[in-house]
């Protein structure tokens, strides 16, 4: 199972509170309105909920976009 | 209510939860790992904020960190005392600021950290044991104070109280979502309980109210008080009454009739179910019922804020609340056999001990706090940071510290003057260039070493002046004085040079307020042209602090 970038769009929607449109992998918190450090705990909290997985410590410091992200997601399932 | 959150984890997780469910309070976010430096600093914005509660949530991980930086065994053994002494005489320093605040501490969490194996509460230097001991030090205590709310996590049903320790690790979160949920709505629950008006006596109409019918026209054993339909409500509602007035609500009756008439159904109607007796004041006449619940305010000496009236009829209800606003005049449901389940609905009768007993113990807790205050560790801000022990080395940049440098002026955004994000290329790049002076600051205390928690870059402009390109700090050591020493080290080296003139300049973001009146609060004067700050660098005085600076 490969997790597209529209699943995970509309995750992060929830997190922030509003639908967002066209979210490229190249995207950084600063480019998503309301993804600040309180809701990027929150969007931690989801994903490892919703996909059932533990993200490892270090490897979230080294998040810097999207991608990176659902790489990692990728790499666990 | 005014709410203050204090804590020494993430608590706008607390927050942003508790705003949700209650949001009519009002609500101050402390900063960052500073309970007791906002507690004991009168000046500061909590007590500007004038809470009327103040939430201070600690985390059983900063107790177990603490505790762990104890090498004797011995003081580890007398932990629990200094620490449960400590939230003591924080309450009592936040009580003489504020007399009638009340504190609401979520208890710790019971944590066996298995040093000692299975045999934790046999060994008094336990982690679990000095937790413990610490728990119960905290109850006794708010058993001798009302205005100290405890909250036990007992209920709280899952055992993962820190789902990830990723995210402890990361964003500081001690806790699971859940769990923040479970003491949020505590927290809500009691702030309900604090805000709910107590009633202590219910003025009570008679007809149609008290029983069914008219007993000026149907007579005193026609009214309707029992069997089926109509009577079998006013039974109910008068068995309810009873059961407050035997928990010590006082009940009163104010009737428009003739008071012998008003008085047969209780002496000689069996079915009823309130006598005579039950009713501390009974007032029948044709007269006003406000001008008559002030008889019975002026009788029991009670504010108008503790009656409760009750009365079928809108209009004697509407009189009742235009004159007298502080009575509590629910409206009630049309059909009054409604009224009973509405009334119980609205919760009228919290039994929390506040408000009237509190006021009248604030002089005993004044002199309490007298006594308390002289063997107490802290009387003041300065006392506290003294014994903090802190030490600071402050040195200029090293390229081994590039990455750390790099990283700090990333995440730091409250306590930063001009939020300019540095790559580690950059610092390297500045540590090489001889235009800069840079300073990075390094603090220790008696709990610990902090690391690197504070720099600055002042850019040399030319042989007379220089710029003040970046300040900023951990939120992890906020209030303690660390910029205050870190000022007068800058000035220092700027003065040995010599330099005249050194210019700063805020620049606002959404985050950074903590630091707009930074420069005006540090000799810094305003120059109007360029919207920037500057200091003269011969008329600085030095800033005192309680930080002793160390070069290892």
């Amino acid at each position: 199972m490969k997790v597209q970038i529209k699943e995970f769009s509309k995750l992060l929607s929830e997190v922030v509170d509003h639908e967002i449109i066209n979210l490229e992998l190249t995207d950084e918190p600063k480019d998503i309105d309301g993804w600040d450090s309180l809701n990027h705990v929150y969007l931690i909290i989801k994903l490892e909920s919703f996909y059932k997985i533990k993200f490892n410590t270090s490897r979230i410091q080294q998040w810097t976009c999207v991608g990176d992200i659902i790489n990692d997601i990728n790499k666990i399932l | 209510m005014r709410i203050s959150f204090i804590g020494d984890n993430s608590i706008q997780f607390l927050i942003k939860k508790f705003t949700t469910i209650c949001g009519e309070c009002n609500i101050y976010e402390g900063l960052y790992n500073s309970i007791d430096t906002e507690i004991l600093n009168t000046e500061g914005e909590l007590y500007a904020f004038k809470p009327d509660i103040i939430v201070i949530h600690e985390s059983f991980f900063s107790y177990q960190e603490n505790f762990y930086s104890i090498q004797e065994e011995e003081t580890k053994v007398r932990f629990h005392i200094e620490r449960s002494q400590r939230i003591i005489d924080l309450f009592y320093f936040a009580k003489s600021v504020l007399p009638n605040v009340k504190i609401i501490y979520p208890l710790l969490h019971e944590y066996d950290d298995s040093i000692y194996g299975t045999s934790s509460l046999k060994v008094k230097n336990s982690l679990l044991y000095q937790i413990r001991k610490y728990n119960n030090a905290v109850i006794d205590f708010a058993f001798e104070n009302d205005n100290f709310l405890p909250i036990h996590p007992l209920n709280y049903k899952d055992d993962t109280l820190n789902n990830s320790n990723g995210l402890y690790f990361n964003a500081d979160l001690h806790f699971s979502i859940e769990y923040i949920e479970f003491i949020a709505d505590r927290v809500h629950q009691i702030v309900k309980s604090l805000q709910a008006q107590i009633v202590k006596c219910i003025v009570l109409d008679l007809d149609n109210t008290l029983w069914g019918g008219v007993v000026g026209e149907d007579g005193p054993m026609g009214v309707k008080v029992s069997g089926q339909g109509e009577g079998k409500f006013y039974r109910k509602f008068q068995l309810w009454l009873r059961q407050l007035k035997n928990r010590g609500i006082i009940l009163a009756v104010c009737s428009k009739n003739d008071e012998h008439i008003a008085k047969e159904p209780f002496e000689i109607n069996t079915d009823m179910i309130l006598k005579m007796e039950d009713f501390a004041l009974f007032i029948a006449n044709w007269e006003n019922k406000a001008d008559n619940i002030t008889i019975i305010k002026e009788t029991l000496n009670l504010g108008y804020d503790a009656f409760l009236f009750i009365d079928d009829n809108p209009a004697e209800r509407e009189i009742v609340r235009q004159k007298l606003p502080q009575v509590l005049v629910p409206e009630l449901p049309e059909d009054f056999t409604d009224s009973l389940d509405y009334l119980i609905r609205m919760n009228l009768f919290e039994n929390r001990t506040i408000s009237v007993n509190d006021i009248d113990r604030t002089n005993l807790y004044k002199a309490e706090f007298e006594r308390v205050k002289m063997k107490m560790k802290y009387s003041s801000i300065d006392n506290y940071l003294q014994s903090l022990q802190m030490i600071a080395i402050i040195r200029p940049f090293d390229l081994d510290d590039a990455e750390r440098i790099s990283q700090l002026s990333f995440r730091s955004n409250q306590f930063n003057l001009r939020t300019i994000r540095y790559t580690k290329n950059e610092i390297i790049n500045i540590i090489d260039s001889s235009r800069y002076l840079t300073f990075c600051l390094r603090l220790r205390d008696k709990f610990g070493d902090h690391g690197l928690v504070a720099i600055a870059i002042v850019k040399i402009n030319n042989n007379k002046e220089a710029f003040l390109d970046s300040l900023l700090m951990s939120c992890r050591v906020l209030k303690r004085g660390v910029e205050d020493i870190l000022m007068n080290k800058i000035i220092d080296n700027l003065r040995s040079l010599p330099i005249d003139l050194l210019v700063g300049e805020y620049l606002p973001t959404s985050k950074n307020g903590l630091v707009q009146s930074f420069l005006t609060d540090h000799q810094f004067d305003f120059i109007s042209k360029l919207d920037q700050h500057s200091i003269q660098i011969d008329k600085f005085k030095t800033i005192k602090n309680n930080i002793n600076e160390s070069s290892n």
